[in-house]
């Protein structure tokens, strides 16, 4: 059930924009603090905040299909969500907004970026009509029964973060990657997330991240991220697909961008606790 | 499972049938439709598995956007046996919401539900909607509250908003009938002779009888708030009763008007939320002794509050949470506590991609122990369909608010299809 304010709904899908995701638009940016780590120059870090400033747009709305995957191999439900991004006076919002099966309609989830080292995080579920507030501290936390944590939607946080370039490889779909490693640059940053390290896959053409390795506390790769079919949307590189895989569990969770529209006008509401909580 | 009530399930069933083709006929047209067909069964375990309720519901949400404006209905026909004496056959019109929202404000019109407050199991601030209890709190609040045709407007300055309820609808809570699962008779103090209950006294339905309601909400660093206030009716009767010739004692029950002030919050704490609530009412009425034993209804101030922290960690919610209700000052020396206390616990798990999911809910007074434990289990196929097997075991003394159901502790069997 959707609430279009000011246009009409077939101009807004067209204007409308975001994604959800972690690499289809990394959320957190560069705050204050950021501002003194950037200076520390390295080769990784440099690649890193270029690939952010090549692929975070203002504004940005996807329609998704999503598709939990079970261990052998089956989707288990299909899911369609909208996912809205703003970034305004230095603070950036994503809101996922399920649109479908019966049972996950209306479901939201609002988070707000403000730089610091953790976001706030609401979320919405039609069967209290109630506003719940989640602590942005246990990042790990899993979203939905998907197999995306609460921090892959976070993007980079180059702030909280050393990145040491690795080397070359070729990209899951063909071309050069660049390797970049990045690790907790802090205790808290340590503590918060479920991860030791990350592997950004850096497309050399599009600075895209095509594809992201997660190790978990004790070394071993938890999950692999990639994103498929990349294309050009304005200014920007969008992959049409992306993926999570647990090596743990052996589920998957698949995404399918069916509409997107990047840096169109997108009003304020559609980022707001307003706008979560409608039906 | 009689005649009668497989003549009703099998009609709702057949209803579902008919309102899937609906659906997809609406998908064709402008509206969105949605909504649930559920039967629920329970059975009293203390007594051989004796069925305690049948229940079947037939929900169906519709929705009409255009530009700024959305008119949203909620239809909902339910069969409803064994529960009270009677059955009930219900068609209700149960929500009809027109709504028009601006880049500043948000207006509702019509019979909706209000939600205040941050508080789970129990409710401090939730006090805009009557309830539903002639099957106590068992049930989910969207469920229990009973919406009111109201006015209902919000504006938004930035990160604040200042709410408005102007509320004609005069609907009070709906209680257990006696011989009901769940009756609870009035708490009234032994009298010697006969008593005589007349008709409760409910208020006139004119503006000066409306009911009135405002909210602020903001943030203060990392606190998110709001600032409550009520102005409207008791949701149940007070027992004003008197000796007369006879004798005989005749009670009269009456609804008092009630001013409600009230705060909520929450704000990050550890790797939790902390959330807390409090309200002060100088309307509440409890009973007091008197010279003839009878004992009398007197206004007295109450104070409660209720903290709460939430832990969402991997698969798992855990949230536990205290009340306390306090009446500070008494006039008069008090028949019953002066305070009251209970701790609630909620435990989830979510598995199988959210598609399994365990919960405790746990409920225990703390100044007369006594318990209300309620686990569940729900497991969902297809994103559509949903089948959950839980239980309400219920402890303490048999005059306690909870003890005197130790032997109605059921198990519940809910099917639900959503469209």
């Amino acid at each position: 059930m959707r609430h279009w304010m000011g246009v009409p709904e077939a101009s807004a899908l067209t204007r409308v924009v975001i994604t959800l995701a972690i690499l289809a638009v990394p959320v957190l940016g560069l705050g204050t603090a950021g501002a003194a780590r950037a200076a520390e120059e390295s080769p990784g870090r440099d690649l890193i905040t270029r690939s952010e400033e090549r692929t975070e747009s203002n504004t940005e709305k996807t329609t998704y299909r999503m598709e939990l995957i079970g261990a052998d191999g089956a989707v288990t439900q299909t899911r369609r969500l909208e996912v809205y991004f703003k970034r305004s006076e230095g603070v950036k919002r994503t809101l996922q907004k399920f649109l479908a099966p019966p049972v996950v309609e209306s479901t939201g989830l609002l988070v707000e970026d403000t730089g610091a080292p953790v976001n706030d995080i609401w979320l919405y579920l039609p069967a209290t009509r109630r506003l719940r507030r989640i602590s942005g501290v246990e990042k790990s936390n899993w979203y939905m029964g998907t197999e995306f944590a609460f921090e892959d939607f976070e993007g980079y946080q180059i702030p909280y973060h050393d990145f040491t370039l690795v080397g070359d490889d070729e990209c899951p779909e063909g071309g050069v990657c660049h390797l970049v490693e990045a690790v907790p640059a802090s205790a808290q940053e340590r503590g918060a997330s479920g991860y030791s390290k990350k592997v950004y896959w850096i497309e050399a053409e599009s600075l895209y991240p095509v594809r992201v390795d997660y190790y978990g506390e004790d070394g071993h790769r938890v999950k692999e991220l990639t994103s498929g079919g990349l294309e050009r949307e304005g200014d920007y590189w969008r992959p049409r697909t992306i993926e999570m895989r647990n090596f743990d569990n052996h589920h998957a969770t698949r995404m399918v961008a069916e509409e997107r529209a990047v840096d169109a006008t997108l009003d304020d509401y559609y980022v707001t606790k307003r706008f979560l909580r409608s039906d | 499972m009689d005649r009668r009530t497989v003549f009703a399930v099998g009609l709702w069933i057949s209803l579902g049938m008919v309102v899937a083709p609906a659906a997809c006929a609406a998908a064709a047209l402008p509206i969105d439709l949605g909504g649930y067909l559920e039967n629920r069964s329970a059975y009293r375990i203390d007594d051989g598995l004796a069925t305690s309720e049948l229940r079947t519901t037939l929900q169906v949400e519709l929705e009409r956007a255009w530009g700024r404006w959305t008119a949203d209905g909620v239809v909902r026909a339910r069969y409803e046996t064994k529960l009270e004496p009677e059955t009930e056959e219900e068609l209700d019109l149960r929500e009809l919401v027109l709504t028009h929202r601006s880049r500043s404000a948000t207006v509702r019109l019509g019979r909706q539900q209000v939600i205040w407050g941050k508080t789970d199991g129990l409710r401090l601030l939730d006090i805009v909607n009557p309830l539903d209890l002639r099957e106590l709190l068992l049930d989910d609040y969207v469920d229990l509250r009973i919406p009111l045709w109201m006015a209902n407007a919000e504006w938004f300055f930035g990160d604040q908003a200042l709410q408005v309820l102007v509320i004609p609808d005069l609907t009070f809570d709906d209680l257990a009938k006696p011989g009901g699962e769940f009756y609870i008779a009035p708490d009234l103090p032994p009298a010697p002779v006969p008593v005589r209950v007349a008709r409760t006294v409910e208020p006139a339905s004119r503006p000066s009888s409306w009911e009135y309601g405002a909210r602020w909400s903001g943030q203060a660093g990392p606190w998110e708030l709001t600032a409550n206030a009520l102005y409207g009716w008791a949701d149940d009767p007070v027992l004003f009763r008197r000796l007369e010739p006879g004798p005989v004692v005749r009670v009269e029950p009456r609804i008092p008007r009630r001013r409600t002030l009230g705060f909520s919050g929450d704000a990050p704490l550890g790797p939790g939320i902390l959330r807390v609530e409090a309200t002060y009412t100088p309307d509440a009425y409890r009973d007091v002794a008197t010279l003839d034993g009878l004992g009398r209804p007197a206004r007295q101030k109450l104070v409660s509050y209720a903290l709460g922290w939430d832990w969402l960690r991997s698969s798992w919610l855990i949230s536990p949470q205290v009340f306390q209700e306090l009446v500070v000052d008494p006039s008069g020396d008090l028949l019953g506590e002066r305070e009251q206390s209970f701790a609630t616990l909620v435990l989830q798990r979510k598995l199988r991609q959210d598609r399994l999911t365990l919960r405790l809910f746990a409920l225990h007074g703390l100044d007369n122990p006594e318990t209300w434990i309620s686990p569940k289990v729900s497991y969902q196929w297809l994103g559509r369909l949903e089948l959950s097997l839980g239980a309400d075991l219920f402890d303490g003394a048999s005059d306690g608010l909870l003890g005197r159901f130790a032997d109605r502790d059921r198990l519940v069997l809910d099917l639900t299809l959503r469209f």
